[in-house]
Order: C-alpha cells, then sequence, then structure tokens
C-alpha cells in the first residue's frame, strides 16, 4: 500500500523541470530580466526571498557614487553584508532562470540571440562589482564553481554579442514570438534587442578602452556600424508591475533617502532643470544635499532635499519603469569614442549635445530653448548649502570646476562627458559606478568618514566588492584562486583588470 | 481432590465490581480473571490460597475456607505500583518499564491554571526545558526533553491524547530571528486542562520507539477523564479566574527626553533631546496633525511610569461543567469548558469552547468501545506580533518624555475624515509608533480555530489471554485569520490592506492491535503486534492585498488580490510488534521492533526498521538489602528511531506566477532523489531507589543520544546555482543526567509534608556536520547568528562585535568611534542552561493543603535586541553616561601601518550608541546571562469537611488560591523574562522587544454533586 507514495509526494502548486517546454521560456526569460537588474525584486513572489534583496547592489552602488544617501553602512565605504545578497539573488534567481529560458527556447534562434544579450548584460554588471566571478561553471550544480578571470569573460561577451548580432540582422522575423508577452522590455521586438546588443557593446569597448585599446577601437566602430541607441524610444526600459516593482522605489519611499551634497554641487551649479524633477526642497524652501559619508546623527535634524515621487514611481502601483539602457549613455559613448578617435560616425561635441538633450528629453524636459541655454551654459558646481549650517565641512573644493559648455581642451572635454553621463545614468546606479572607476573622473566629493580602514579605499571611491561570506566557505578553493586572478587582496581597494590607473 | 470456588471482587473505596482481576491458586499456574461484572470462577485444589492481584491494588492472600470467596481490593497507594500511560495508551506497572519516565501531577493544572497546559510542565519532569512565545494569550510554547538532538528539524516532542497522537499545530512557527513574527497557537494549547487525567512524559527515544518517527524527542502522553466504572451521576461545576499583571523590569533612563544633540525635536524617534526640566515645550501631537485642540505646549518632565502604564491587568475566566455518569454496562464523561481571557494589552483577547464527550460500553462479554469527541472553538482577537514590528516596539522605544495620557487617545479625525494615529509618526515598525495603535490598528487581527478530535476504538478479547484492538483517530483543525491594516503614509499602505489566512491542518491515524498476554509459572508474557498508518494533509491559502477604499477591509475592496497557496501531504505506513517477559515480577525484558514506510522518501530508501531492548530488575526483591532500603529498580535500554522528513524534497521544481506573460523561478534549493531516513540511538540507564518506607525516593538516569544522517539543507557555493543543499549529514550527540527526588519528611494524619525535586543537566556536542564542513550557520537575524561548528556545542550564538587589534583592544576610527567587525563572527554565547530543576512543596495540614513549585534555570544566555535598540535611541539607563559632556572610548586608533595609538578623541552618549545601538547592533554589550529562578506556581487549597455537607447537596467542595509566576528569586538577564523568546523553533536566545511576562493570581472553586 505504498503504491500511491509518489503522488502524495508531488507537489501540486509547483511545476517540475520536466515540463520545462517552449510555453515557459517567456516566463523564464521574464524571471531572467528581474532578477538580473540590480534594482529588481526585493521578493518575488514564489521564491525563498530570505536575503536576495535585489536592492542590494543598488545600495552599494547607490551609495558608493553618491546618488543618494542612504544612513546604511555602505555610505562609508563599509559592505555591511550587502555584498552577498545581490550575489545570492543574481546566482541563485537570474542565474538559473536564464538558464531555464535557454533550455526552454531550445532551436529557437532568435530567442537564443536575445538571450545571449542578456546573459552578457547581467553578468557584466556582476563581473564589474566583483571582478573574476563564476560563468562558465556558473549554476552548474556543481559542490565547487571555478571562477573565470575578467578578461575572459569579456572575451566571451563579444562573442556571445558577435553571435546574437548575426542571427537577429539576419533573421527575417520582426519579433521574437516565445518572448512577445513576457518580454518587459522589449516584447520580443528583434530590432530593438539587435540595437540593445550594440550599444551594449558600445559600453563594453569603452570599458576596457584603458587595458586593450586595440579592441576597444574595433568593438566600439563595430557597434556603430551596426547601429546603437540614436533616440529615447529605442531606450531599455523594465515595465514594472505590482509584483515586480521598482525597489529602489521602496526604499526611497519607505525609508526616505536623501540628495547628496555632490549632486547638488553639480545640478544647482548647472541651474539643471533636472534637479526639480527628481527632488523635492526642504520645507524651508532649500535644494540641501547631504555630505556623504557622515557619522550618525552628524547632521542632527537638519532637513535634506527627498527624492520627489515619480523618480522612481511614488509607490508600487506606479508604472514608472526601471531605466536599464539609455539612448542618452550612447551618445555619451560615442562621444569619448570620437576623443579616442575612433569612428563613431560624427563630432565629439554634437554627441555630447545630443546625449544631453535626449537625457533631459527622458525625464520630461522638453522646452528646447531651455536645454539650449544649459548646454551653453558656463555657471560652474556650487559649494553645498549644507556649508552655511556646518562651516567647518570641508566641502568648498567643489569636484567638478567646469561648465557644461563643451570646453576647447580634451581632458577637461573627458570630464564634461563624464559629468553628463553620470546625470544622464540616474538613478541607476551601476554603470556610474563601473564608469567613475575606470575613467578616474572626479564627480563626486570624498567621504566625510569612512567605516574601511582596507588600502586604496579610504574616503575615496570604492574599486570593487569583496567576495561573499558563503562562498568563501562553501567553495573557498574557487574563491582563492579567484584572488590570485583579481591580483590583489580581496578588498574594496583592488582594481579590476579594465580598472587600468 | 478439587473444589470449586467462585465470588465476586469489588473496589474497597465505591463497592464497585471490578474487572480483570487476576485470580491465581497460590504456588501454582493455575488461575483466571474476573469478568466485567467482577465474577470469577475456578477449580482449585485442597488447602489452597488464592491471590488476588491487580494493577493499582494491593495484592492479597486469601485461604479458601468455603465454595464462595468475595473479597475488596484495596487501591495501592504505594508509589511503587504506580502506574504509567506508556505507548499506545497501554498502562503500565511503573516497576516494569525500562526506561525514564515521569507522571506529573495534574490538580494543579486546572487550579493554578495557564492557557497552554504545556506552561504546566515547567519544573515538574527533569530534563524537561521550557520557554515560551511573547504573543499574549494565545502565545505558543517550546518544549525540549533533553536538549535539541536535531540540528535544523522539529526538537519539540510528540503529544499523544488517549493513544492517539495530535497535532502541535501546523509547524509554522515564529519566526526565531530578532525581526520575530505570529503564528497560529500551537496545537497543544487547546487541550482543557480540566479533562486531563493523567500526564506520562515519556523522554527519549528509548521511551518512544513506538511511535516512530515524531517521537524521537519525547513523548507527552495524556490520558483525559472517561466515565470507566461509573455506575451512577456525578457532576462537578468549577470556576477559576486569575488575574495576570505585568513584570516592571523595564531598564528606562528618566532624565532626558525626546529629541537629539541634547535639544527637544518633537517628530524625533530618540531620546537624545534635553535635559526634563519640565519647561514648555511644543506638543509633538501638532506635527502631523495641525488641528490638534489639546494644549500646544507640555511640560517637559520625566515620565517614567509611561511604558508600563500601557499594560493592563489581563485575566483569565474558566467554568467547568463536567458529568460522569454509568448505568450498567455504559459509562460516559461529558465536559464543556468556556474560557475566557485578556492580555496584558489591550485588545488581546482569547474565547474558547472545549466540549468533550467521552463514551464507552461493553457490548458483549468479548467487545467493548470507546469513542470520544472533542470539539474546540477558539477566537483569539490581536494575538500579538513578537520581534520588530511587535507592539515592544513602539512601547519600550516611547521618548521618555511623551506622557501616557497624551498618547492614550491613538487615534483622531483629520480634516479630511480620515482616521489619522496620533503620534509625531505614522509608521508602526522599528522605531516604534503609538503603542495603541500597534496594538489596534497595525494589525487588527482575529484568530478562529475550530478543531474536532476524535477517537474511536473497539475491542474484542477473544480469549481472556488473546484480544483486538482497533482505533482511528482524527485531529481536524481549522485556522481562519483575518488581518485589517490601517490606512497609513507607510510603502504600499496608504488605503490600508487586508488579508485573510486559511490554514487547515488534518491528521489521521489508524491502528490495529493484537495483543497476548498470559502468565506461565514465574514467567508473564505481554506481546504485541500493531499496525498504523498516519496521514497528515495540511492546506494553506493566503489571499489579499492593498485597498482601494480607504479602511474598508473586504477581500472586495483589494485592489489587485494576491493570493498564495500550499498543500502538503504526507503518509506513513508502519508495522510494529513489542513484547514483555517477566520473571517472578521482578526481572523484565523489553522489546520492540517497528517497520515504516514513509511517502518523503525515496522508493530505495522509504521502508526503515528500528529496534529497542530494555531490561529492568527489582534489585531489593532479588538480593537482602539493608532495612533502610524499601525497594531498589535498575534499568537499561538501548532504542534506535528512524526518521523521515518533509514532503517534496526529493525532485526540483519550478514555481510558476501568472500575469504580466508569467514568471518563472527555480528553486533555490537544491533536492536530493537520493535521501535516506535520519536515525537516533540511544542508550540510557537508571536506578530508582526508595528508602524508609517511601518516604525517601531517588530516580536517577543518565542518557546518551547520538542522532545521524540528519536531513538538513546545507549552504552550497550560490554560484552553483542555489544557495542550500538538501543532504542527509550531520550528528549531534547528547548526553546528561537526570535526577528526581521525593520525599515525604513528615506524614501523620493531620499534617503530611511532600518534596519533590528535579534536577537534569545535558551537555551536546556537534559530532559532524557534512563532508569538508566544520560549521552551519542554522539562522540569522540584525542580532546574532546561530550557527554549529564541529565540536562546539547546539545552542551557540554569534555576533556583530567591536573590531580588535592583536592585543584585543578596540579599534575606534578617526571620529573616536569603535568599529564594527564585518560580520557574525564573535562568539556571544550559547542558549542553553547548565541545568535545570525544579523544587516542589506540598503540604497538608487537615483539609488544607498549600503546594508550591520553585522553576530554576541556571546558566545560558540571552541577547537583548530591545535592550540595543533601546540604547540606539537613548531610552535605557545605560546611555546616561557622558550625555553632558561626553567621554573617550578605551580603544585605539589603526595609523594605517600596523601600529595602534591610543583613541583621545571625546565624542558624546548619542554619538556612540547610535554607532552600537542601530539597527544591526554591535551586540557585545547586550548579552545577559539567562540565569532566572522564579516561584513558578502556588496553590493554598481548602476542601470542605464531609460532615459539614452531609446535609447539603454537595458531594465535595474545594476552594483554592492560586498564583502562577508570582515573583523571582533571581533573574540574572534584570530587564526581560529570558524564559519569552521570539519563536519557538530552533533558534532561542533572543530577546526582540518581548511584551512583559506575567504574574498571575486567582481564586478557584470546584462543587461536587
Amino acid at each position: 500500500c505504498t503504491d500511491d507514495f509518489d503522488e502524495i509526494n508531488t507537489n501540486d502548486n509547483t511545476l517540475t523541470t520536466d515540463q520545462l517546454d517552449a510555453s515557459l521560456a517567456g516566463p523564464a526569460f521574464a524571471s531572467a530580466q528581474y532578477a538580473g537588474i540590480h534594482n529588481g525584486s526585493y521578493s518575488s513572489p514564489g521564491v525563498d526571498d530570505q536575503g536576495t534583496w535585489g536592492i542590494a547592489t543598488g545600495i552599494i552602488s547607490s551609495t558608493f557614487v553618491q546618488y543618494m544617501n542612504t544612513g546604511f553602512s555602505t555610505e562609508r565605504n563599509a559592505f555591511g553584508g550587502y555584498e552577498s545578497r545581490g550575489w545570492l539573488r543574481f546566482y541563485t534567481v537570474a542565474v538559473p532562470a536564464l538558464q531555464n529560458a535557454m533550455e526552454a527556447a531550445e532551436g529557437d534562434d532568435e530567442a537564443q540571440a536575445i538571450l545571449k544579450i542578456w546573459k552578457v548584460f547581467m553578468y557584466n554588471q556582476m563581473t564589474d562589482h566583483y571582478g573574476p566571478i563564476p560563468y562558465s561553471e556558473a549554476g552548474s550544480g556543481a559542490e565547487s564553481v571555478a571562477y573565470d578571470p575578467q578578461s575572459a569573460i569579456y572575451d566571451d561577451f563579444f562573442v556571445l554579442l558577435d553571435e546574437a548580432d548575426a542571427v537577429l540582422s539576419s533573421t527575417s522575423e520582426s519579433t521574437a514570438g516565445l518572448f512577445q508577452t513576457s518580454d518587459r522590455i522589449y516584447n520580443g521586438d528583434i530590432e530593438n534587442w539587435r540595437i540593445f546588443g550594440n550599444s551594449l557593446r558600445l559600453r563594453l569597448a569603452l570599458r576596457i578602452s584603458d587595458v586593450d585599446p586595440q579592441r576597444a577601437q574595433t568593438q566600439a566602430e563595430l557597434a556603430v556600424a551596426n547601429g546603437v541607441m540614436e533616440s529615447n524610444d529605442e531606450s531599455a526600459f523594465f515595465a514594472v508591475s505590482d509584483i515586480t516593482p521598482n525597489n529602489l522605489n521602496m526604499i526611497v519611499n519607505s525609508w526616505g533617502y536623501f540628495m547628496t551634497a555632490s549632486m547638488e554641487s553639480i545640478l544647482k551649479g548647472y541651474d539643471d532643470p533636472r534637479m526639480e524633477v527628481w527632488f523635492e526642497p526642504t520645507e524651508d524652501g532649500e535644494f540641501r544635499g547631504q555630505p556623504a559619508g557622515g557619522l550618525n546623527d552628524q547632521f542632527g535634524t537638519t532637513e535634506f532635499s527627498a527624492f520627489n515621487d515619480d523618480v522612481l514611481g511614488n509607490d508600487y502601483r506606479e508604472t514608472k519603469p526601471i531605466e536599464i539602457l539609455m539612448a542618452a549613455e550612447c551618445y555619451l559613448n560615442r562621444a569619448e569614442g570620437a576623443l579616442n578617435g575612433w569612428n563613431m560616425n560624427g563630432d565629439a561635441e554634437s554627441f555630447y549635445e545630443n546625449g544631453i538633450r535626449l537625457s533631459m528629453n527622458q525625464w520630461d524636459v522638453t522646452d528646447s530653448a531651455a536645454i539650449d541655454s544649459y548646454i551653453a551654459g558656463n555657471s560652474t558646481p556650487v559649494v553645498p548649502v549644507i556649508t552655511e549650517l556646518y562651516p567647518d565641512l570641508d566641502l568648498y573644493d567643489t569636484p567638478v570646476d567646469l561648465p557644461v559648455s563643451w570646453s576647447a581642451n580634451e581632458a577637461e572635454q573627458r570630464t564634461q562627458i563624464a559629468v553628463q553621463k553620470y546625470l544622464a545614468l540616474f538613478p541607476e546606479s551601476w554603470e556610474t559606478w563601473a564608469d567613475l572607476r575606470r575613467t578616474d573622473e572626479q564627480v563626486i566629493y570624498p567621504l566625510l568618514y569612512t567605516d574601511n580602514p582596507d588600502t586604496g579605499v579610504g574616503t575615496s571611491l570604492m574599486k570593487r566588492v569583496i567576495y561573499v561570506t558563503n562562498e568563501i566557505s562553501s567553495n573557498g578553493e574557487a574563491v582563492n584562486e579567484a584572488i590570485n586572478l583579481l591580483g590583489g587582496p580581496d578588498t574594496g581597494g583592488t582594481r579590476l583588470w579594465w580598472d587600468v590607473e | 481432590q478439587s473444589q470449586t470456588v467462585s465470588g465476586t471482587i469489588t473496589e474497597a473505596e465505591t463497592g464497585m465490581p471490578l474487572p480483570g482481576v487476576t485470580v491465581m491458586e497460590k504456588g501454582t499456574s493455575n488461575g483466571t480473571s474476573t469478568d466485567f461484572d467482577g465474577n470469577f470462577s475456578l477449580n482449585v485444589g485442597d488447602d489452597a490460597t488464592l491471590i488476588l492481584s491487580m494493577i493499582g491494588y494491593v495484592t492479597q492472600e486469601i485461604p479458601v475456607t468455603s465454595g464462595e470467596v468475595n473479597a475488596e481490593m484495596a487501591t495501592d497507594t504505594e508509589a511503587l505500583e504506580e502506574v504509567v500511560v506508556t505507548a499506545l495508551g497501554i498502562k503500565r506497572e511503573k516497576k516494569a518499564i525500562t526506561y525514564s519516565a515521569q507522571n506529573v501531577e495534574v490538580d494543579e493544572l486546572s487550579e493554578a491554571r495557564s492557557l497552554n497546559v504545556s506552561n504546566s510542565l515547567s519544573g515538574k519532569v527533569a530534563g524537561l526545558n521550557f520557554s515560551t512565545t511573547s504573543n499574549g494569550v494565545g502565545s505558543s510554547s517550546r518544549i525540549t526533553l533533553r536538549g535539541n538532538r536535531s540540528l535544523t528539524g522539529n526538537n519539540q516532542p510528540l503529544y499523544v491524547v488517549d493513544g492517539v497522537p495530535i497535532s502541535n499545530g501546523s509547524g509554522n512557527r515564529n519566526s526565531d530571528i530578532d525581526t520575530g513574527g505570529t503564528t497560529q497557537p500551537d496545537g497543544i494549547s487547546n487541550i482543557n486542562p480540566d479533562d486531563i487525567a493523567n500526564i506520562s512524559v515519556l523522554k527519549g527515544p528509548s521511551a518512544a520507539a513506538l511511535y516512530g518517527t515524531r517521537a524521537s524527542n519525547g513523548v507527552i502522553v495524556i490520558t483525559t477523564k472517561s466515565g470507566n466504572g461509573a455506575q451512577g451521576t456525578s457532576i462537578t461545576v468549577s470556576s477559576n479566574f486569575m488575574a495576570s499583571s505585568a513584570y516592571n523590569l523595564l531598564n528606562l533612563q528618566n532624565e532626558y527626553g525626546q529629541g537629539t544633540n541634547g535639544e527637544y525635536v518633537p517628530n524625533s524617534s530618540s531620546s537624545w533631546g534635553g535635559r526634563l526640566d519640565g519647561s514648555q515645550v511644543e506638543a509633538w501631537q501638532l506635527v502631523r496633525n495641525p488641528d490638534y485642540e489639546g494644549p500646544a505646549t507640555y511640560a517637559y518632565a520625566p515620565q517614567p511610569d509611561n511604558v508600563i502604564d500601557f499594560f493592563q491587568t489581563g485575566y483569565n475566566l474558566a467554568n467547568t461543567l463536567s458529568i460522569t455518569t454509568g448505568a450498567n454496562k455504559t459509562q460516559a464523561y461529558f465536559s464543556y469548558t468556556n474560557t475566557t481571557a485578556e492580555g496584558i494589552v489591550e485588545g488581546n483577547k482569547l474565547d474558547r469552547h472545549n466540549a468533550n464527550l467521552r463514551l464507552n460500553s461493553q457490548l458483549t462479554d468479548r467487545l467493548s468501545v470507546d469513542v470520544k469527541t472533542n470539539y474546540i472553538v477558539q477566537d483569539i482577537d490581536n494575538l500579538l506580533r513578537t520581534g520588530e514590528e511587535s507592539i515592544g516596539t513602539s512601547a519600550y522605544l516611547l521618548p521618555r518624555s511623551i506622557a501616557h495620557s497624551q498618547y492614550e487617545d491613538f487615534e483622531y479625525l483629520d480634516a479630511e475624515g480620515q482616521l489619522q494615529t496620533n503620534y509625531f509618526r505614522d509608521e508602526v515598525g522599528a522605531p516604534g509608533g503609538n503603542p495603541y495603535w500597534s496594538a489596534l490598528r497595525n494589525d487588527d487581527r482575529t484568530d478562529r480555530r475550530n478543531r474536532f478530535i476524535g477517537m474511536a476504538s473497539l475491542k474484542y478479547q477473544f480469549t481472556d489471554h488473546l484480544s483486538l484492538q482497533v482505533r482511528t483517530g482524527i485531529d481536524d483543525m481549522s485556522n481562519k485569520t483575518f488581518r485589517n491594516r490601517y490606512a497609513t503614509n507607510a510603502f504600499n499602505n496608504d488605503l490600508g490592506a487586508y488579508n485573510e489566512y486559511y490554514e487547515t491542518v488534518r491528521e489521521l491515524n489508524s491502528d490495529a492491535l493484537l495483543s497476548y498476554d498470559n502468565t506461565f509459572g514465574d514467567f508473564s508474557l505481554n506481546m504485541n503486534l500493531g499496525a498504523n498508518m498516519l496521514k497528515q494533509s495540511n492546506t494553506s491559502l493566503n489571499s489579499g492585498g492593498v485597498l482601494s477604499l480607504r479602511n474598508f477591509f473586504a477581500l472586495a475592496n483589494v485592489e489587485t488580490i494576491s493570493s498564495t497557496s500550499t498543500k502538503r501531504e504526507k503518509q506513513i505506513n508502519s508495522v510494529y510488534g513489542f513484547a514483555q517477559l517477566g520473571y517472578q515480577s521482578k526481572l523484565f525484558l523489553d522489546v520492540t521492533a517497528r517497520n515504516d514506510w514513509s511517502s518523503t522518501l525515496p522508493e530505495a530508501n522509504r521502508s526503515f526498521f528500528y529496534p529497542s531492548i530494555g531490561i529492568s530488575g527489582i534489585v531489593s526483591e532479588m538480593v537482602e538489602l539493608p532495612e533502610f532500603f524499601t525497594y531498589a529498580k535498575v534499568r537499561a535500554s538501548y532504542a534506535e528511531v528512524g526518521n523521515d522528513t518533509d514532503p517534496y524534497q526529493l525532485s526540483p521544481q519550478l514555481s510558476y506566477i501568472g500575469g504580466n506573460g508569467g514568471m518563472l523561478y527555480a528553486q533555490t534549493t537544491a533536492a536530493n532523489p537520493n535521501l535516506k531516513p535520519e536515525i537516533s540511538n540511544s542508550v540510557e540507564f537508571g536506578a530508582d531507589v526508595r528508602f524508609l518506607s517511601n518516604r525517601l525516593g531517588v530516580d536517577f538516569t543518565y542518557f546518551k543520544t547520538n542522532t545521524k544522517n540528519q536531513i538538513f539543507s546545507i549552504n552550497t557555493p550560490e554560484s552553483s546555482g542555489y544557495s542550500n543543499a538538501i543532504v542527509n549529514g550531520g550528528e549531534v550527540q547528547n548526553s546528561g543526567i537526570e535526577l528526581s527526588l521525593t520525599a515525604t519528611p513528615v506524614e501523620t494524619e493531620n499534617f503530611s509534608w511532600d518534596i519533590l525535586a528535579n534536577y537534569a543537566s545535558y551537555d551536546s556536542e556537534i559530532v559532524s556536520i557534512f563532508e569538508g564542513r566544520e560549521e552551519l550557520v542554522l539562522g540569522q537575524g540584525r542580532l546574532v547568528r546561530s550557527k554549529v561548528v564541529v565540536g562546539g556545542q547546539y545552542g551557540d550564538l554569534y555576533v556583530q562585535g567591536f573590531q580588535r587589534n592583536d592585543e584585543g583592544e578596540v579599534i575606534v576610527n578617526e571620529a573616536g568611534i569603535p568599529l564594527a567587525t564585518n560580520s557574525f563572527d564573535v562568539y556571544g554565547g550559547n542558549f542553553n542552561p547548565d541545568w535545570t530543576g525544579g523544587l516542589k512543596n506540598d503540604f497538608r495540614y487537615k483539609d488544607f493543603s498549600l503546594s508550591f513549585l520553585i522553576d530554576m534555570r541556571i546558566g545560558g544566555d540571552v541577547i537583548s535586541y530591545t535592550q540595543a535598540r533601546q540604547a540606539g535611541l537613548g531610552v535605557n539607563e545605560m546611555t546616561l553616561a557622558g550625555r553632558e559632556n561626553g567621554f573617550v572610548v578605551d580603544g585605539v586608533v589603526d595609523n594605517g601601518d600596523g601600529t595602534f595609538s591610543q583613541n583621545t578623541t571625546n565624542i558624546t552618549a548619542e554619538q556612540y550608541w547610535t554607532a552600537i545601538g542601530q539597527r544591526t547592533p554591535v551586540a557585545e554589550p547586550f548579552i545577559f546571562d539567562a540565569t532566572n529562578i522564579r516561584l513558578r506556581e502556588l496553590v493554598l487549597g481548602y476542601a470542605m469537611p464531609k460532615r459539614l455537607l452531609e446535609n447539603s447537596p454537595f458531594k465535595s467542595v474545594n476552594f483554592s488560591l492560586v498564583g502562577r509566576n508570582l515573583f523571582f528569586i533571581l533573574n540574572e538577564a534584570e530587564y526581560f523574562d529570558p524564559e519569552q523568546g521570539a519563536g519557538t523553533g530552533n533558534l532561542q536566545g533572543i530577546e526582540s522587544f518581548n511584551i512583559p511576562s506575567t504574574r498571575d493570581y486567582g481564586v478557584s472553586v470546584k462543587f461536587g454533586f
């Protein structure tokens, strides 16, 4: 009488892996998308969400680049355990979801091509956080998982993008049918994904421009020749829903994050129309940014500007989508490429201006006269108003002392591009962090204090995220090997492969 | 020559015929037993002597002088012949038991009454470790016998009522970590103390080998009252009233008020404000309510009672009617109890109805039937949450200058007519809101439970020696929870939220038992063969979401309903056998064997077998002992118990969520298709020695239990795609001693004094975890990480500590503030006590009786999240030092070149404690010794003498004055009751905003008709 035991021990509320077929490719891809963006899901229904806050990576890079002040210790260059949450979510949710999508979409070339592009996007974020990471063996289910050198991971990124572009540029289909209803970014639109892939290629090319200038040029020129995003219609946003909300909106709305002094300095100095879109004045009518890295209660009851509700959506019902990859960034990338002497199909100054223009439009700043005068602006960043209350704060030397208007000096032009990219990428922070590390441009103030005594960290911009304790305890040998590959200690002060001084 | 003797045997006390008395001809194996009417007939030789014996009665020898022998059997009052209810409801003489078993006095259960019967066991059983949750009325409790043996599984004993296991709830435990939670009250809490006739605690696997998988943690066997043997009708009416008041253990400072930086700030959650000098400050009510009509200023003055005044006096009133009736061959017991209770937090109420009907009948000479139905209806309002989002958070973090009279009116209607909380912030959760709003509006919750416990048993006596019993038990429980969350500005709550949760927990046990019982000369033999089928089936449906129309709590008003459901099923089939061989009633050999088939294990490992063996010998009857020995028994046993696991762990699963084209997730825990059953091996030795005609007795037990092949999940490299994998592995060894001492220093006709003392201590060692793994994290919150390390103890707690250099000096940053370690790597203690004990004294003088129980728990640690958070907000006393002029932390500054220099930077108390007591605190300063000794029970009783009742309708009248938890004799934790935890799971030793425990006192009256 144990005949029905197998049936008794079958869970009616879940599917099994042998039910994985083409109809599940789209739902699996949707999960890979949501878990693969760093501000995705704080708790996905049906998933064990303990500790898997996607916001962890958001908290880390958002505070490192001073997009927001959190009150968390990450603000003083500590990791506070947040380093492990994003890792957990990525490897146990995003990676298996992507693998399931690839398995379910077997035989569908267009779908596979799109999945390859997404694979590059989501792993790029991870490797640029940690350095060497599990890549070729990730999601294998093995007891020990090897870490791949970052250079090899980048090698494979370009291979995947080549393969994807080959399929998507030659297919007669206009939509990947499997993804039409589930793809929350482009609804399976093949041309959009093709352009996304090449825009991503341009981003990666710039990333390696210091460590491998030759390949960087080739890849950047190929990307532009294939076509990158040129209008906001082509920009990639993740469409949120009630069960897949924008995570940053939750933390901003429930915990009241603040504008930073670095942001205030730039936005106010340039009289940037985006400031009022993003932030709200304090009750005394001031746009006041908080210096990053302050001690608990250092500023007593001083009020600082909060985020505006609609920057991130004012609650879960909002339909404000999550920014993934914007056309504005593509123009600014091309501007830098042009300064590098690459064939970007245009000149640096006009790319720079277009980038600004598209970013303004993206935030519904459409008054072209106002934008023109912003672009021509000669004002420079200002000293934050907090110094009126706390005159001892060392904030008088603003990190940026250039106006918006295009400089004649190439080094200054590079800084101007970096500053505009800093603004254009807001509020999604991980690309900003990678870009600031690579360019070494000084856009933000050093921290007031640090909780991280490691060499190379201090109060300056963190160089990477440390490896997570669970990997060290369960996959220790592989982590030791990864630290060898890293070429420096496992601290926030060790530069990544592409981060050449 | 031979003659026939016949006669009737009756019970001396009642005069009722006594069935089942063994009648033996002395010196032969010739014998019989009395029938249902107490009659017997036996052919005996000349000059024969009859030996009449029966468990629980004094054995007598009667010379045969005529053809008719009528005798009365007197109840054996000597504890030697104590009867223990063992596995499957079978009664055994205690002297024949080969393992440790202890009976619990049941009188106090209904007198010094607790809402949850299991609360009444603490201190009365050696080795029973007790803790409770702080959910107010409706709280669950956690009991372990002989420590924790399972790394991640259940460590609580199995509850068996009238031979059938009952469910102790859905296993949906409170979250154990500092964030806490709520759960449905446990299953044992529904049992009516008035119905209980006997409780036997069978410790350790030996005792329980026959119950199979769930019994490895021991069994608590409860026998309820029946009308057994009753002729005629008796009625008992009883009432019990207990009042509960909160212990005021709070550790609060009363010198500085709400604010920061030494100044009053009306919207600050901290008490880092100015000195409470009585000056007039702006009313904090104006922060959120510009239309506030009260005084615009108020006196900034100390409010030493603003927290304790929030707690009210609770009560517990139980009224019981019970009827026992019987005629001829049928008896019945009926009882009804209504219990109403209110906790010390406003709105936390319980209303419970227990109706119980038991019928037994001798249908024919050979066939008897026993049927029980027990129906329970229970409503609980506002079962409290534990942990960070509890009302404790709101109450304990109240700024020190806010008066109870200010926040007592906890809500108002704003200009738009919308209900708002009267507080300077309207979010609940750390650091709290208005405590009354938290209690009544934030999570306005109703729990409804309907539960049916039924049992039907048929017994057929084939011959005097052979019988078959067939029995089915049903425990069917449904819980419904309705939660109203009133609108606030908190995330996702601007219009309020509503949620309904339905849960069913069903357990079906069917068994058949064939028994053979006979004596052969000096040998007695009892053999049983049984089969059991256990079916468990739990379902749940959770539905709700945020509202569309403000504060209208109905599913129809939920904007987007989000629903999840679960269904879990499990079946275990078993066959088992057990036998006892006795020699001259002085030597006993017990063997048991059981084979289980569990649906939760893979086909190849589904079937598992486990045996046990035990011997006991009555030394005092085998050898001549000095006269002061009345009795001496030794025993030894070895047992194995197998254990299965939860359903659905064998194959990988995918979760699918519909909407927006659907989403598909993989499980983050790797399945294991090759799971094997867990096995616990245990040995125990014991001795039971009585001296001086039973005036003094000692019962000693040594035990050792090894639980191997444990099924648990280990962390795996997340890069493998799984954060955890289900594995077999791990071995935990528990060993210890248990000691019970009974004494009767005085025994005269008018006065007697009885003592019961219990002592137990044990060690638990983690022998192994898993190949290549030296440690396993069992759970982690913001305060502690519970971790087992090979060679370490179960229950070790690790915390974030101060960063220290090699010399052990605290490292501070350049601002003079101590740095916290990056992870939870500082050992913070162990939650297990070094030893536990109880001391119970019973005095009787004429018609008065007095009993008290002292309960001791010595050693162990508990870490307080409340103290940490209070320190961070400047609420507790430890934050007073350095308020005015600051202090310099005794620490060193890292010079960055491997050297350190002495810290000289002066910081304020606020800077220090906000860094230490933040949401993820540096826990080192908040570790407390959990040692406590308390007066657990006090009962003063008076039984009205029979002569006064002669002309009244009453057969008996009893009064008692009772108290529970009246005071601490010692409480090292000082600021809280260390017995209360955040949950009933394996992660203990955390205090997180527990509401105060209570002292309960009251009166109980009982009338018999």
